[in-house]
């Protein structure tokens, strides 16, 4: 029987030679020795840092959306709960009107990404059919896979953020998803102790592998197949290093929620990306606990506060990079018989969130009290990268920018 | 045509067949003894087989469960729903009841918490309904979930088990059912052709569905998946790696904490490659050494057929050996080779 295989292809430009990077991941032999393997590659991933569209400053963005339902009652209208937020939109420009659509958590963040308002079940685990705001930049800057990634909190479901099936675009334009709970635990980190921290390749048995996969079928290899090898031994090497790092420590309510954000942070200052994506999701709680919820948004906002912080602190990032954070939907006005809060009345408090904007292209101290969408923030990213989100149906939010 | 797929099913299996058979129904590629006991005899005998056994249908709930979401922390652990495959294995229990006993299960409420999820994942999950262009259905739903009085879906209902129990008997499940089991075995959306005569079968006799699975793993259309191969799920993946180099399911720890982390990927390609590696120079899976490989040439072979359910072509076979034979470490620069590539991950 002769069987049919996938080819592999990718358009992924080339940024490193493979023995390099293949070099900077033999260099690790141990969880701490791993940790200080991801920099080198940090610095070989480093580039002529320039604007990338005409009259614009912004050479990243960092996209955090709290997908988990948060009202602006616990944001913006409890300034003290979110200390790092009131200071960002002061620094930026606060959307107080942000219309959402209850898609559900997956839809309605799948909308935000795609610029498309568009029903998806709550439990679908499948692609959009439409490209994603990775796809858009990625493939209209002809970027790497390490320069466009997506942290998460919500597990195997969120992976389908980073691209989908539209003809056009697709997984060779894909983000690179990690989801922070889902491998920075304890489980898995004891399991790699226990079995031993996987030995690299060397280029000797790179070669041969190589040469061997040839003679396989469906594996003929192809014109990217070095590059292909390239980014998945950066991804690999990375995370490898990160498991011997503090996020798999985290815990308690918010925990997932904390560790996208902070390896949004490390990500920042590992590879300075053009394009980092941040789904939360914890702050769902609030069906069963507001107190917890409550905890959710604060621990959020402590988080949110350190990747600014780190950015403030770096002159490569300071007045070139761009943040915006916005909730995916809001929740009911009123509580629920458990003295929660769900998600469905059709009430403002969860047709409408706030959102902040900041970064060096956009207005300092504005507050745009009229209406605007939840699916505008992808054709105003891509803007700011002079990328085309073509069949997004948002608009760029002019009224943001300075 | 009656005669074709009847010629079909009588075929004998190959080493292909067996491991996707075996994938598909038992989460796991085919042991040694199994590959001993099977290979050669007609397809329909094996799954006919494999269709009363309580392992098939432990992986079956547990795709139900991974469909659900119920995983991570709300996997249901310890619960009722442990007794559910010997009862589907045993024919007494039909897979609708199964899937009403995980709609009750405390575990899909932690996971669908308040009325308009609850009522949603119902709706979406059991009867593929799109809410939005239902929302007065859902919204009676709501009542009912809340000790209020309506009609949903045609019936009374009151509570929020009637929303449950309405959802899954009525006629739109039994099809979104037929049509989602057909597309994870099959790869391919179920034909239009015949449907509403399946649709009114399982709707009627909820315990026919075992019984159509089996004559759709013996079809053209599986035919077709076997040809076409199909991309392992990461929880499946884990699974097959450890018994192609051990011989052993691993520990239910060992699964959800690589699952869990390879589900964590958009490409979990990368982690993929370094739990191989990871793997192969662990005791219980290690590789051989050069020295236990002889001249090499049955030991391809045998991998080969192992791990791919083939024979290697005349080129595989010098490229493999003269590796396997280069080094200490050929033979696991073969097996990763192997492990790695596209062929083994789409069986």
């Amino acid at each position: 029987m002769t069987k049919r295989r996938n080819d592999r292809g990718s358009d992924e430009p080339r940024r490193f030679d493979r023995r390099s990077v293949l070099r900077a991941a033999a260099a690790t032999g141990a969880f701490g020795g791993l940790a200080s393997a991801a920099w080198p590659m940090g610095s070989l991933g480093a580039r002529a840092f320039m604007p990338l569209a005409p009259g614009l400053k912004t050479e990243r963005v960092v996209l955090v959306v709290m997908a988990g339902g948060v009202r602006s009652r616990e944001t913006f209208g409890s300034p003290n709960q979110i200390p790092n937020l009131v200071r960002m939109a002061g620094e930026g420009t606060l959307f107080t009107r942000l219309r959402t659509a209850n898609l559900g958590h997956f839809g309605a963040s799948m909308s935000i990404f795609t610029g498309i308002s568009e029903a998806r079940g709550i439990r679908d685990n499948t692609r959009a059919p439409d490209p994603t705001l990775f796809e858009y930049v990625r493939k209209d800057l002809g970027l790497a896979s390490n320069e466009v990634w997506v942290t998460t909190a919500g597990g195997a479901q969120q992976v389908n953020y980073s691209y989908g099936l539209h003809p056009e675009y697709g997984a060779r334009f894909g983000a690179t998803i990690l989801d922070g709970d889902g491998i920075f635990n304890e489980e898995f980190k004891g399991l790699v102790q226990r079995y031993g921290v996987p030995r690299p390749l060397d280029d000797e048995r790179a070669d041969q592998v190589r040469k061997l996969r040839r003679t396989l079928r469906g594996d003929r290899g192809g014109r990217d197949e070095g590059k292909v090898a390239e980014a998945r031994a950066r991804v690999e090497s990375y995370i490898l290093s990160e498991l011997g790092r503090g996020v798999t420590e985290m815990r308690g309510a918010g925990a997932g929620d904390a560790k996208a954000l902070r390896l949004a942070r490390n990500l920042l200052s590992v590879f300075k990306p053009k394009l980092i994506g941040v789904v939360l999701q914890d702050a769902d709680i609030a069906h069963g606990s507001f107190n917890g919820y409550g905890e959710v948004v604060r621990r959020a906002d402590a988080g949110i506060g350190e990747l600014l912080e780190t950015i403030r602190g770096d002159e490569t990032l300071r007045d070139s990079t761009a943040v915006m954070v916005l909730p995916e939907f809001g929740r009911d006005k009123d509580l629920n018989a458990r003295r929660g809060l769900d998600h469905g009345d059709g009430s403002d408090d969860l047709r409408f969130v706030h959102g902040a904007v900041w970064g060096p292209d956009f207005k300092r101290g504005k507050v745009v009290k009229d209406d605007h969408r939840t699916i505008d923030m992808t054709p105003t990213i891509a803007h700011l990268f002079g990328a085309k989100a073509k069949f997004s149906k948002g608009s760029v939010l002019r009224a943001a920018l300075s | 045509m009656l005669d074709e797929e009847t010629s079909r099913s009588d075929q004998p299996l190959d080493g292909e067949w067996l491991r996707a058979l075996c994938i598909d129904l038992h989460g796991r590629p085919p042991f040694e003894t199994e590959r001993e006991r099977w290979i050669g005899r007609p397809r329909s005998a094996y799954v006919r087989a494999a269709l009363s056994t309580e392992e098939a249908w432990r992986h079956w709930l547990g795709e139900q469960l991974y469909y659900f979401m119920l995983i991570d922390r709300f996997r249901p652990v310890g619960t009722g729903l442990d007794e559910l495959p010997a009862m589907l294995a045993r024919g007494v229990m039909s897979p609708r009841d199964a899937l009403h006993r995980i709609a009750l299960c405390t575990s899909f409420d932690l996971r669908n918490p308040g009325a308009d999820t609850f009522v949603t994942v119902i709706m979406e999950q059991f009867c593929g309904i799109e809410v939005q262009r239902a929302t007065r259905e859902l919204e009676i739903g709501k009542t009912a979930y809340d000790g209020g009085t309506g009609v949903f879906l045609g019936e009374k209902a009151t509570s929020q088990s009637d929303v449950i129990r309405i959802a899954v008997e009525h006629k739109r499940a039994a099809r979104h059912l037929l049509e989602r089991e057909h597309l994870r075995l099959c790869r391919a959306p179920l034909s239009a052709k015949g449907r509403g005569k399946l649709v009114k079968e399982v709707h009627s006799k909820p315990r026919r569905l075992a019984e159509i699975m089996g004559e759709w793993l013996v079809s053209e259309a599986y035919e077709q998946r076997v040809e076409r191969g199909a991309p392992m799920e990461n929880h499946i993946w884990v699974r097959t790696v450890f018994v192609d180099l051990s011989g052993g399911l691993p520990g239910p720890g060992d699964v959800e904490a690589l699952r869990s982390a390879l589900d964590g990927l958009g490409d979990p390609a990368p982690l993929r490659s370094a739990v191989v590696r990871m793997l192969l120079a662990s005791e219980g899976t290690r590789a051989p050494r050069r020295a236990e490989i002889g001249d090499g040439g049955g030991w391809v072979a045998e991998t080969f057929q192992r791990l791919l359910g083939r024979a290697p072509s005349a080129q595989e076979r010098a490229a493999f050996r003269e590796v396997a034979l280069s080094g200490e470490d050929g033979p696991e620069t073969a097996l990763y080779t192997i492990l790695t590539s596209a062929e083994y991950e789409k069986p």
